[in-house]
Formats: C-alpha cells, structure tokens, sequence
C-alpha cells in the first residue's frame, strides 16, 4: 500500500512545524526519515500516521486521503510504533502482541484464529516467542524494543511507521530490529522509519528523506543524501565515508558550524 | 487463574456474602424462618423484615460494590494510573454534595430523579478537569483528585450546616462515609438503573482501554477514539457513581482496591479487569457492610471506616512506588 503526503503542512499549536513536506513510501522499500533534533521528524511520522491533522496539504493511504479515511480502516492499514514505546500494565509479551489485533476484532467478538496465527507469526518474526510468557517491564531494553515491534507487525497492515524504534538500544540489538525492517519491506510492507543513526540507515534503507526545520532538505538514496554538504549543512557534522559489502559506509566524525552553505 | 473460573468465584463469593448479609440484622431471625422467605413462604414478620428491611440493604450493597469496583477499573484504565478511582479523584463526594444540596434544600421532594440527576452532576463537575488531564504525571491527577475532594467534602459539610432542617448536621458522617442502614427499595429503585446504565457503558470501554495501554498515540493509530473514550467512561463513571452515591453516600476506596485484588488473578489487559472488578466490588462492599454490623460499638459503623481501613494501605503502598516521579 502506497503512503504519500503531497505539500503537507502542519501546525503544533500556533508553530508551523512541517512546510510542504512531500513524501512517499512505496511496497517493498524502506524509507528512513533521518535529520537533526527538532527538525519535524517525528511530527511527519505521526502525521503520515494520521495522529495529528493536516494544516495544509494531505496524506493519502492506498490513494485516499487520510481525511476521508475513518480512524478504524486507518488502523488496519497501517501500523505505527510510537517513539519510546511504553506500557501501562504490566503485560506478557504475547498479551501486548495481541493488542496489535484490535483493530481487526469485530465490535464483541473475540481474538479468532486469523488473529492467532498473525500473533505467533509476529512474534516468530520479530523473534520474541520465547519471551511470550515474560512480563514486558521485566525485559531487557533489546528485547523490549522487538516485543513492541511484534505488537506493530501483528496489524499486519500494508504500512508500517516505526518512530525511532533504535533508541537505546545497543548496536547488536539496533542491527536485529534494521534487519527487521529491511525483512518487513521485502515482505512487501512499505516501511517508514524515523532514525537518528546514519550509518544504520545509509546501510539498511532503500531511500533517506532529510528533514531539516520543517522541510525535505534531501531525498533519495543514501550515498546522495548523505553527501558531504548537506550533512555539514543539517547536522553539523562531517563524515568518514567508505563501502562494505556493497553498502556505503557513512560514520559522522566531527563537527563543524552549521550552517546553509557547506565549508 | 481461567477467566470462567475466577467469574464464577466471584459471583459466587458476591451471591453467598449476599444471602449472609440476609441473616443480619437488628431483630433476631431464625435460619429456618429466613430460608423459608427466601423460598417464596414465610411467615407475615419474617417476609417484611427479609424482604423489606433486608433485602433492599443486600442489593443496594451488591449494586454499589459492583459500579465502584468497575469505576475504579475503568478510571485506572483510562487514565493509566493505578491510584484513580471514584473516592480518590473526588467523584464520589462531589456527588454526595449534589446528593446533600437536592436532599435538604427540597429538590429532592418535587421529583423522585431529581435525587440521583445531583448527584450525578456534581460527579460531573469533579470528572470533567480530570479526564482532560489524563496522561499527565499520575501523581499531578492524584492531588488534583485530592483538592477536589477536600472541596467537596467541606461543600457538604457546609450545605449540612446552612441547611434548614435541624437534623441535617448529623447526616455529614454518613454522606461521606457512606451508610447501607435502614435502605428502602426506594434507594435501589434509585441505584439499580443507574448501576446498570454506567456499568454498561463502561465494560463496552474494554478494548479500547487496552489499546490506551499504549499510550494515546498508540491507542489512536490502533483507531481507538480517544475523545469517545473520555465521554463514555466520564458518563458511565458519573451516571453509575452518582446513583451509588444517591443510595449509599460516598463510599471511598472500593474503586482502588478491587482492581488491584482481581489484577493479578487476569492477564492484567484493563479489558480483562473490569468485569472481575465488579463482581469483586460486590463481594466486597457486602461483606464490608457485613463487617460494620459485627463489630461492636455503641451506634453502627460507617461503611467508609471499614473500606478505608482495607483501602488507603493499597493506596499508601501504590503511593510508595510512584514516588519515583516526584523527582
């Protein structure tokens, strides 16, 4: 399913935070949103999510704008993994997965067998069946993050929209969840993910949309958008860059002022 | 434990406390002649002091326990605060103000709802800041719940002092303590539907407490309709505790213990708690109410000394752990 926002535009309060944003993420790749702190990321993830409305321009889900889309029929299209996901209770695993169906459940049915097996297969593929039977707080800060995973891929829906699902997690555990995304959009999900770690996005994602105050700053493949004068000009920063197993290898190093135009 | 089973405990713990509470009483009654009225015979004494002074005192209980408990269910859900509920956040004695204000300055006498509409808008006036504060720090909702309580407990007590009727100052242990004594099946008249009514519009809530579980973005990309949610457990809760307090008074820390007893016995998705709650919250109230009759002292406890004694070392204890986010 094909997500786009077209001139998108939207307001936090009286700021505008996002300024004619367009955007797209097609089956089959997976996009990473990467840019400074502060820059809008999480506001398009949550936007392109249908969580906070348009104040110009729209987002459309499979060809139909989110506006006219009701929150229900969102909610089985697409799956969204908040920033820093918590959990008020203190749920199993497979308990917390299961709440990935709701959306799926008739008015006062009850979890079926369609809803079963897209549990085990969620929990299978993020790798968390063996953990199904442990309290969700007791877990480490890697297992946590691919339990939370699993609840976002049992929507099974057609997008999925991961906020900073590598935050704080240690490289091992940051390279399992990318190659989760990576399995997830060779599934033929069109996967979204809002990152902070270059390397892992230069390597992972198919495309790297740059946001930067607002705005798409750069887009396109990693080795593009990653060049030596928009990362000086978004971040500050500059970079080693080499290639390994055919990847390009992209390690911010060293800071310089930032600024518009590059030094 | 298996769903089925723990239900079916409960209910039967909240049915057998139920028939106990039958045999309680000011006037001695033999087992034989209350089991005889039970069985639809029974002599002329027997049948009026069961089924008119007894009776009506067991199901208003049983109808109380069971909203609080769900209350407190569904209000810990909502707002993902394990120390929320009716008593705490200041429902319960906002309501019985209403319920003081229509009794002793003549509401109540024009018409026979008019009792449970005040009670139910003073519930109201004390949910609606709170539910827009949800997700704010639990502890910043608790003293909100805390200041609008003391409010409302020194409203009732100075509507019971201004009021004109002499005896209305001996009424304030009772509203804001609580009370089963001497009901009628005027006050279950009063309670039932308004038990029935917020009950059902709360366990609907289930689901999507548990997608709030998530947080609110979380619940809403899941298509839970946050601001449905809020109105529904605010009406339930205001409509189901109103009625409760109409009958009974305000009856603090059923709300908060019940869930945290039954929890533990679920899988601890707010969903599975609500019902379980209830049930619990019946079983409990009655076997409380059992209790204030049994101890002795010179004039009938209050129903509220009894639950706060069981309730505020949970509250204590949950305060402990979220102390935390003080700093």
């Amino acid at each position: 399913m094909v997500l786009t926002a077209e001139r998108l535009a939207v307001d936090l309060g009286k700021r505008r935070v996002l300024d004619g944003v367009d955007f797209t993420a097609i089956p089959g790749e997976l996009v990473a949103v990467i840019g400074p702190n502060g820059a809008g990321k999480s506001t398009l993830a949550r936007a392109l999510a249908g969580l906070l409305p348009a104040s110009a321009g729209r987002v459309t889900l499979g060809g139909a704008d989110l506006a006219t889309l009701s929150p229900a029929a969102q909610a089985k299209a697409r799956a969204y993994l908040p920033q820093g996901a918590t959990l008020a209770w203190p749920l199993t695993v497979a308990r917390l997965v299961a709440l990935g169906r709701l959306p799926h459940l008739a008015p006062l049915g009850s979890i079926g067998d369609t809803d079963r097996a897209a549990i085990e297969a969620a929990m299978a593929r993020a790798d968390v069946l063996a953990l199904r039977d442990r309290v969700v707080t007791q877990l480490s800060g890697g297992e946590r993050a691919r339990a939370f995973l699993a609840r976002a891929l049992a929507v099974e829906a057609g997008v999925l929209i991961a906020d900073e699902p590598l935050a704080a997690l240690d490289p091992g555990h940051a390279l399992d969840v990318m190659a989760l995304l990576r399995a997830e959009a060779e599934r033929g999900v069109a996967a979204v993910a809002v990152l902070h770690e270059l390397t892992l996005a230069a390597r992972f994602a198919d495309r790297l949309v740059l946001i930067d105050r607002g705005r798409v700053a750069a887009e396109g493949v990693p080795a593009d958008v990653l060049a030596d004068a928009t990362l000086a000009a978004s971040y500050g920063v500059t970079a080693w860059r080499g290639e390994a197993c055919g990847a390009p290898l992209i390690v911010p190093f060293a800071r310089v002022s930032r600024g518009r135009t590059p030094p | 434990m298996a769903r089925p089973l723990l239900l079916a405990v409960l209910a039967l713990a909240a049915v057998a406390l139920a028939l106990a509470s039958l045999t309680l009483g000011p006037a001695p009654l033999p087992l034989g002649r209350i089991a005889a009225v039970l069985a639809g015979g029974g002599d002329t004494t027997a049948r009026t002091i069961v089924l008119d002074l007894r009776l009506p005192r067991a199901i208003v209980g049983l109808a109380v326990g069971a909203m609080l408990g769900t209350a407190g269910a569904a209000l810990q859900g909502y707002l993902r605060n394990p120390l929320a509920e009716p008593g705490v956040l200041g429902a319960s004695p906002a309501a019985a103000l209403g319920a003081v204000i229509a009794l002793f300055f003549g509401f109540a006498g024009a018409h026979p709802l008019l009792l449970p509409a005040f009670a139910i808008m003073g519930a109201v006036a004390a949910l609606v800041p709170l539910l827009w504060l949800a997700g704010e720090s639990p502890l910043g909702l608790i003293l909100a719940g805390v200041a609008i309580s003391s409010l409302a407990a020194a409203g009732v007590a100075l509507a019971l002092n201004l009021a004109p009727n002499p005896f209305a100052l001996a009424e304030i242990a009772t509203w804001l303590m609580g009370s089963l004594e001497d009901r009628s099946f005027a006050d279950v008249a009063v309670t039932l539907p308004c038990t029935f009514i917020g009950m059902g519009l709360l366990l609907g809530q289930g689901r999507a407490l548990d997608g709030l579980a998530l947080g609110e973005d979380g619940a809403r990309a899941l298509g839970v309709r946050i601001s449905r949610v809020r109105l529904v457990t605010a009406a339930g809760t205001a409509i189901g505790v109103g009625g409760a307090v109409a009958a009974a008074g305000a009856i603090g820390f059923v709300g908060l213990v019940v869930p945290h007893l039954v929890r533990p016995l679920t899988d601890r998705a707010p969903s599975s708690v609500l019902l379980p709650s209830a049930l619990a919250g019946a079983a409990l109230l009655v076997a409380a109410d059992i209790g204030v009759r049994l101890i002795p002292s010179p004039t009938e406890l209050r129903l509220g000394v009894v639950t706060a004694f069981l309730g505020v070392p949970v509250f204590l204890y949950y305060l402990r752990r979220e102390r935390r986010l003080w700093s």
